[in-house]
């Protein structure tokens, strides 16, 4: 200890070799971790399965169905039933709804955040109508749009459009302060303010709307499947329910859950492209 | 008044006609309110070309008011500023500003950071690209380009203010209490940066803090202000030669007497108050 007296004795290779340790450590740690959590995560999924297994099988098929039965049943529905087809009529309702209720929300959102005269015009009827379920003016819409695919379109689109154009509203008005500081400072005209600041700044508020978009269009392609002509993946269920066949309504719920997974998956893939400085930030 | 003259350095980036006024910057009379606040009250101060002025009061001395008005991104309610003998109306392109808390572009890169000011002025890509990696090389941040400032320390952060101030070539640079949110040792080691830079850039600055040790370090001249209303209480000469290094300046004899002389009028009260 004495002969040491607080002065470092390690060579710069012993340092090199002792950092190069540390990380090695450090990563082996964070993959154990991350295998830890994979484990808890499909050991949760087996004990659910198992669970929906024995319940299924020791009670009245009418009211549940065990697993095996519902996979089962999923596959024959593909093979027979013609399930594609009702599921591509969904997906495209869905997505239309979505990339026009997108369109429409940002560019409302944005025009609101910006121009004030424009926000106490319109404002108030996008915060009233976002704060109204909107599944209380379908069966309006099916009175005045009839009940063929435009009123599905529309409705699945009024789904999307609320809570896209409230998010990047408030995106649009939290621009950093200083940020547009510097830009007066470095002379930015009003179209640099909005390339360079205003709109990579609402760039996360965008991602976060469209993924909300994401969940409501679902329940608005839902909603207009069952309320207007049946018809997609909500006819499928709509028959299958009212015929007791409770084994395939659940096929069908299952299928809508992996849709909206896939979904969510596929706007966290989005947001880590378009917003890389987030990811670096935590290197 | 300051001890540039014999050193004979050039600084290659900075148009230096002499047959311009030598006053680069003038302050006449300049008093502003925050609504009843009378948070400056006749501010009259010349400053020197390549001259580096440290600004010195408490807080509610106006100081960063002050500035915010030389870089027109705060109104004057009356009197004037002139750079190179144009009165200042709004912000312009031969006076640059480094920002207290940074206010760096979270989404670009250090790169794209620095390269800012250029692309509003809309110079050429290989214009941008030479006075980008000139400006990298300046602050120190080679190796850095890429990254964003998110994955960087504050020091290094104010590096990129800094960068991105002086790319633009400016007349005069501001800097409002640029070292202020970092660490003190990061502090010295950026004074001493500053200093480097500036020994190369040798233009007009106007620096704001409230630190009488970096006020003596950097400054040609340092002006003391008071608060509530900011005013100018005094202007102290700074005759520490330079090259300088925050040793030198610390071992330096004059050093403590500055530092009184500062002190002393940093105590300052109005004579009613007395």
């Amino acid at each position: 200890m004495s002969e040491m007296n607080g002065k470092s004795t390690l060579t710069q290779e012993e340092m090199n070799a002792i950092a190069v340790k540390v990380t090695a450590e450090r990563h082996t740690r964070e993959r154990r971790g991350k295998i830890k959590r994979n484990g808890i995560r499909i050991s949760s999924l087996l004990i659910i399965a198992v669970a929906w297994q024995i319940y299924g099988s020791h009670t009245l098929q009418i009211t549940f169905s065990p697993l095996t039965k519902v996979f089962h049943d999923m596959y024959s529905m593909f093979a027979h039933d013609n399930l594609v087809a009702a599921l591509w009529i969904s997906v495209q309702t869905f997505m239309i709804g979505l990339i026009v209720g997108t369109l429409i929300g940002i560019t409302l959102g944005m025009l609101m955040g910006v121009f004030r005269g424009f926000d106490a015009a319109v404002g108030i009827y996008v915060f009233a109508l976002y704060a109204t379920p909107m599944v209380t003016i379908v069966p309006l819409l099916t009175l005045w749009l009839g009940f063929g695919t435009p009123a599905q379109l529309v409705i699945t689109t009024l789904f999307v459009i609320f809570p896209v154009s409230i998010t990047v509203y408030n995106g649009v008005r939290h621009v950093d302060k200083g940020l547009l500081e510097v830009g007066k400072s470095f002379c930015a005209t009003r179209p640099q303010v909005w390339r360079h600041i205003v709109l990579p700044s609402a760039v996360p508020f965008i991602i976060t709307g469209v993924s909300q978009g994401v969940a409501m269009g679902l329940v608005g392609m839902f909603i207009a499947e069952i309320s207007t002509a049946l018809s997609g993946l909500g006819a499928v269920l709509t028959t299958q329910a009212n015929a007791y066949h409770t084994s395939k309504a659940l096929a069908i719920i299952l299928i809508i859950m992996a849709l909206g997974v896939t979904f969510r998956t596929l706007m966290g893939i989005l947001q880590r492209k378009l917003t890389p400085w987030f990811a670096q930030a935590n290197d | 008044m300051s001890t540039f003259g014999k050193q004979g350095l050039v600084a290659p980036n900075v148009a230096v006609d002499p047959s311009k006024d030598p006053i680069a910057l003038r302050i006449e009379h300049v008093c502003k309110w925050f609504g009843e606040l009378n948070v400056l009250r006749d501010v009259t101060l010349d400053v020197a070309r390549n001259e580096f002025i440290c600004v010195v009061g408490p807080s509610g001395s106006g100081k960063t008011t002050l500035l915010r008005m030389m870089n027109g991104l705060a109104d004057i309610d009356s009197g004037r500023i002139l750079v190179d003998g144009t009165p200042v109306t709004g912000s312009r392109r031969d006076m640059a500003m480094v920002f207290q808390q940074f206010d760096l572009f979270p989404w670009k890169t250090v790169a794209r950071n620095i390269s800012f000011p250029l692309e509003l002025a809309h110079v050429g890509k290989t214009e941008i690209r030479e006075r980008v990696e000139w400006a990298v090389k300046l602050v120190g941040l080679e190796g850095f380009e890429n990254r964003y400032p998110g994955q960087l320390s504050g020091g290094m952060r104010q590096r990129v203010g800094l960068a991105r101030a002086v790319v633009i070539k400016p007349n005069v640079l501001l800097l409002d209490e640029p070292f202020g949110a970092v660490d003190a040792q990061t502090r010295e080691t950026l004074q001493e940066e500053l200093l480097r830079i500036w020994s190369e850039l040798r233009q007009t600055a106007v620096f704001i803090t409230h630190s009488i040790d970096e006020a003596i370090t950097l400054a040609d001249r340092i002006v003391v202000m008071s608060a509530r209303p900011g005013q100018i209480v005094g202007v102290i000469p700074v005759e520490i030669p330079r090259p300088r290094t925050v040793e030198s300046v610390r071992r330096s004899p004059i050093y403590p007497v500055l530092r009184e002389q500062v002190r002393d009028l940093l105590s300052w009260k109005e004579p009613s108050d007395v």
